[in-house]
Parts: C-alpha cells; structure tokens; sequence
C-alpha cells in the first residue's frame, strides 16, 4: 500500500489487487461477520438484513449491480 | 501527483473540494481518495486510517460522522455510484442515528426500495422500529449532512461562514448534476 498526499493535504492510497482484495475481506468481515464472496452470495439471495448500517453500506462497497458489476 | 486531465486529478480536485468544506466548518479530519485497482476510473471516497475505514470526529460533539463515496471518473467529471453518510454516537456503526444512502443503480434486480433514502433510527409509539425503512428522499450533497449537524446535532462550526460556505458548496453540486 501506497499512501501519498496531494498538494492540498487529502491522503492518496494505492493498493495492488491483492491488497485490495484483502482490506475488502478485512471490511465486510469486520462489519457482516462474512467472507466477501459469502457476503454477496448472501444479499444476492436477499438473505441480508436490508435494514443493517452494514448491509447497504457494503454493497457500496463492494460496488454489487453499479456500473456493470454483476448484480 | 497526478497529471492533469486524467480520472485521478479529477477524482483529486473532488476530495480536495471535500476536505476543503469539512475542514472548514465541522471536522479537522480528512477524507481519503482509494484508487481501486481494478478500475481505472473508479475511486472510493472514505477515510481511512491505517488501511482501515473510520468515521470522522466532530468538532464540539461526541457524535461521529461516517462517510464513503465512490465515484466514477467520466470525460472528467466525478458521478457518484454510491454514497452512504452515517451519523453514529461513537466509533461503531451499531451506534447509528441517522443515515442517508444512495446507489445510482438497483444493486440487485428485484431491490424494491428508492435509490436514494434515508434511514432513521428509533421506534413508533407502538414500539415497532422506524429503522428498517427506506424514507425516500433526492441525493443528498455532503454539505446539506454538514449543514444539517451545525443546525441540530449542536456540532461547532469552525467559524460563522459556514452558512455562506455551505451554500456556494451546494451551488456547485447542484449545477454539476444539471450538466451532467
């Protein structure tokens, strides 16, 4: 992980995919007690808790049905 | 430092804009900008410590504010594909009070509810919970949250412009999404 500043202060990160993949790991296990795959077999099959903070939240995340991203 | 012209130096200028307003009314707290790997014109908006998300602190409140965009560059302008801003009584998100959400597409095929709502939490005089509906309402501009925390969640603005300060910001949010 990379972390960088622009000239106004806003920190900048960079991860490679492997990074990447693992902080999505680390988010939703964290928040849903799931793995990420688990997480979106899960919601996809509206087994999900619509009204909890961490169920909308993590499909923002992990950018479910948004700009081509399988649904 | 990124070249001008390209998805990061626009997705830059967004969070810098961000940061600008935050830390010019109700938080010394930065957001950050991740770059996803695996999209070029995709960012996240959150912030991050230690590669770990975290609310932002309030200035003279105990409540917290979370917050995560992601945007998607196009001939360089930033659209929003979701946002999520949470408003909690402390570091975790099961202390939530409020929360204002947003997809630009249904996330799955059958998702019934409006794409951009609000959630509420707190309970009917029956007891039933208020929390698991989704109150329709339009996208809602980071800084109307903001404007909304000074007015009635008594969080400090850092100076007496924040009124003057808001509403240029949420001008410019507001001819953006005209234009695009």
């Amino acid at each position: 992980m990379v972390v960088s500043e622009t000239s106004s202060g806003t920190p900048v990160v960079e991860m490679t995919a492997k990074e990447y993949a693992a902080y999505l790991e680390r988010e939703v296990r964290h928040a849903a007690g799931l793995s990420v795959q688990g997480f979106r077999r899960a919601y996809l099959a509206g087994k999900l808790d619509e009204a909890d903070p961490a169920v909308s939240e993590l499909v923002g995340l992990l950018r479910i049905g948004q700009n081509g991203h399988a649904a | 430092m990124a070249r001008t012209g390209t998805p990061r130096s626009a997705a830059q200028a967004f969070v810098d804009h961000l940061n600008a307003v935050l830390n010019a009314t109700v938080s010394d707290a930065r957001l950050s900008l991740l770059a996803l790997p695996d999209d070029e014109r995709a960012f996240e908006v959150t912030r991050l410590i230690d590669g770990r998300r975290a609310p932002l602190e309030l200035l003279g409140s105990p409540f917290q504010l979370f917050v995560r965009h992601t945007i998607v560059v196009h001939d360089g302008h930033c659209q929003t594909e979701s946002y999520a801003y949470r408003l909690q009584g402390d570091l975790t998100s099961a202390s939530w009070i409020l929360r204002w959400e947003y997809f630009r597409d249904p996330p799955r095929p059958d998702y019934p509810y409006p794409l951009a709502h609000v959630h509420v939490n707190g309970a009917f005089t029956n007891g039933k919970p208020i929390a698991p509906l989704h109150i329709p309402a339009s996208r809602v501009p980071l800084e109307s949250v903001i404007w909304h925390l000074i007015a009635e969640w008594d969080v400090a603005p850092r100076n007496d412009a924040w009124r003057a300060l808001l509403s240029e910001s949420v001008d410019g949010f507001h001819q953006r999404r005209t234009a695009h």
